[in-house]
């Protein structure tokens, strides 16, 4: 492996710094010699070291964010660290993030069995694909009223289901066929109880939860009050589900919300 | 507007001096020759590609040159890199004609210099930079207020995790969801799941980080924009 070297040509001696070094670093904390020999890597053509860097910043941030840094450590941060917009603007979406991620469900193991090996795919970083959708109009019953069908933009549609009682009876499931390249349902739950917020659960028919998300507001579309649920179309198989909505508070996530749940069916099909 | 372009990701600091050259405005044929001097096959090339490589590589670079001026602890990194970047950019169809010269290295050459400066200035004139006035036309500043209203963030992270793949989306979830000495327990976890060392599953998860973080900047802005109107 060839030496690293700046883009002069000048070496840059030593290894590369380990985390510790450049959290100091990133917090103004390290000696000049130091200091000076991380510049050097920083403008070398050494892009490892640039995305390491830049990996610690992150995890700096988020370290922050979940209170874990030392006292001095996160006095450095509010006093040295973030003297950029940019790094605020970081610090902004870290606690959006990590707010987001305490409204969502743990993945459970089995869940990530399933997962494994998928991620060396980047599926994030390709292109949106064109999402085609269709909801079959159901017979009334239990649910009283068709499906209803709506497209938004060419990546989304928009499905309605209602709500029963989770014991009520099951009439004919609405259907909805997705296409292969689909990439998001948007789901409009319609519910049976009113409710300022709601937590929803999205289970496949067996029983086994795959989906959750707390805190969401109602909506009212064309008259009716409904919740909407963001759905990525690769997470729904052909098969039959349901959704369950509760009634929540402003922090409460899915599995914390206790009141009696609503029951929406559909039925999932692929070409 | 190309500095917009160029340094959209970069915003101007409050409270800070502007310096005189952030005043004034760059002619296209300097950018043009910052372009060439970055990329020096973009002259060649025509279509709307034309500027990507350069843009790209002038992005890299003024993230670089705030991370140096923040390691320095100088209150005004982004201006010293707009200042740094105009510097170049002013000189740079003459040293594009030398031989060997290497963007990156004549970057920190001149960011050492810019650096020096700012130390004897900030010492010249530590009062005077409290109350100078920022150039709004040169960086384009975000409004913070979008950050602000937890319905636009909440709704762009929905929208942006929903870009992500099922397995990307999944483990990002999972991979924040703890604290601690369970966070760790969690990633050791998380990694055997995958296949992956703890230090390959960091670098997954920072690579979807940023994607997510690039896809919420260019999404709560015309959220904003669009609630206000």
């Amino acid at each position: 492996m060839r030496a690293t070297r700046t883009r002069a040509g000048e070496p840059v001696s030593g290894r590369a710094p380990d985390d510790a070094v450049l959290r100091r670093y990133l917090l103004g904390n390290v000696a000049p010699e130091v200091r000076e020999r991380i510049e050097a890597r920083l403008f070398s053509d050494d892009k490892t070291f640039w995305e390491h860097l830049c990996l610690v910043e992150d995890e700096l941030i988020e370290g922050y964010v979940a209170g874990e840094l030392e006292t001095d450590d996160a006095r450095l941060f509010e006093r040295s660290f973030l003297c950029t917009d940019e790094r605020r603007s970081k610090l902004e979406f870290a606690q959006a993030l990590r707010a987001y991620v305490t409204t969502q469900q743990p993945v459970r193991i089995t869940l990530w069995h399933r997962l494994q090996g998928m991620v060396s795919v980047p599926a994030w970083a390709v292109a949106a694909a064109v999402a085609a959708l269709v909801v079959l109009p159901v017979a009334s019953g239990f649910f009283g009223r068709p499906a209803d069908r709506a497209a938004v933009g060419e990546t989304d549609v928009v499905a309605s289901v209602s709500t029963g009682l989770v014991r009520g009876a099951i009439a004919e499931l609405p259907r909805v066929q997705l296409s292969p390249d689909c990439k998001l349902l948007r789901l409009r739950v319609e519910p049976d109880q009113d409710h300022p917020r709601y937590a929803a659960t999205l289970y496949e028919v067996g029983g086994e939860e795959i989906w959750s998300q707390g805190n969401l507001t109602p909506s009212e579309v064309d008259g009716r009050t409904a919740v909407t649920l963001t759905l990525p179309c690769e997470m729904l198989a052909a098969g039959d589900y349901y959704v369950t909505l509760r009634s929540a508070g402003p922090e409460t996530s899915a599995t914390t919300a206790t009141t009696a749940a609503s029951r929406a069916n559909f039925r999932v099909l692929r070409p | 507007m190309a500095s917009a372009i160029l340094l959209g990701s970069v915003r101007a600091a409050g409270g800070v001096e502007m310096t005189g050259i952030l005043r004034r405005s760059l002619t296209e044929e300097s950018w043009d020759a910052l372009f060439d001097f970055l990329d020096p096959g973009r002259s060649t090339r025509t279509g709307p590609d034309r500027n990507a490589a350069a843009e790209a590589r002038c992005l890299e670079i003024t993230r670089k040159l705030v991370f140096f001026f923040a390691g320095r602890a100088c209150g005004d990194a982004e201006d010293l890199t707009a200042e740094t970047i105009l510097r170049v950019a002013g000189k740079a169809r003459e040293i594009a004609r030398s031989p060997g010269m290497d963007p990156l290295a004549y970057f920190f050459g001149v960011a050492r210099n810019v650096h020096l400066e700012w130390l004897r200035d900030a010492r010249r004139e530590t009062t005077r930079r409290e109350s100078a006035v920022r150039d709004p036309g040169f960086f384009p500043i975000r409004d913070v207020r979008a950050w602000r209203n937890d319905e636009i963030v909440h709704r762009c992270l929905e929208q942006c995790m929903a870009t992500l793949g099922r397995a990307a989306r999944q483990l990002v979830i999972s991979y924040y969801s703890d604290d601690k000495t369970a966070k760790i327990e969690r990633h050791r976890q998380l990694a055997a799941e995958f296949g992956k060392s703890m230090n390959a599953l960091r670098i997954e998860v920072h690579r979807i980080r940023k994607v997510l973080r690039e896809c919420m900047s260019g999404c709560v802005q015309p959220e904003l924009a669009r609630v206000s109107q």
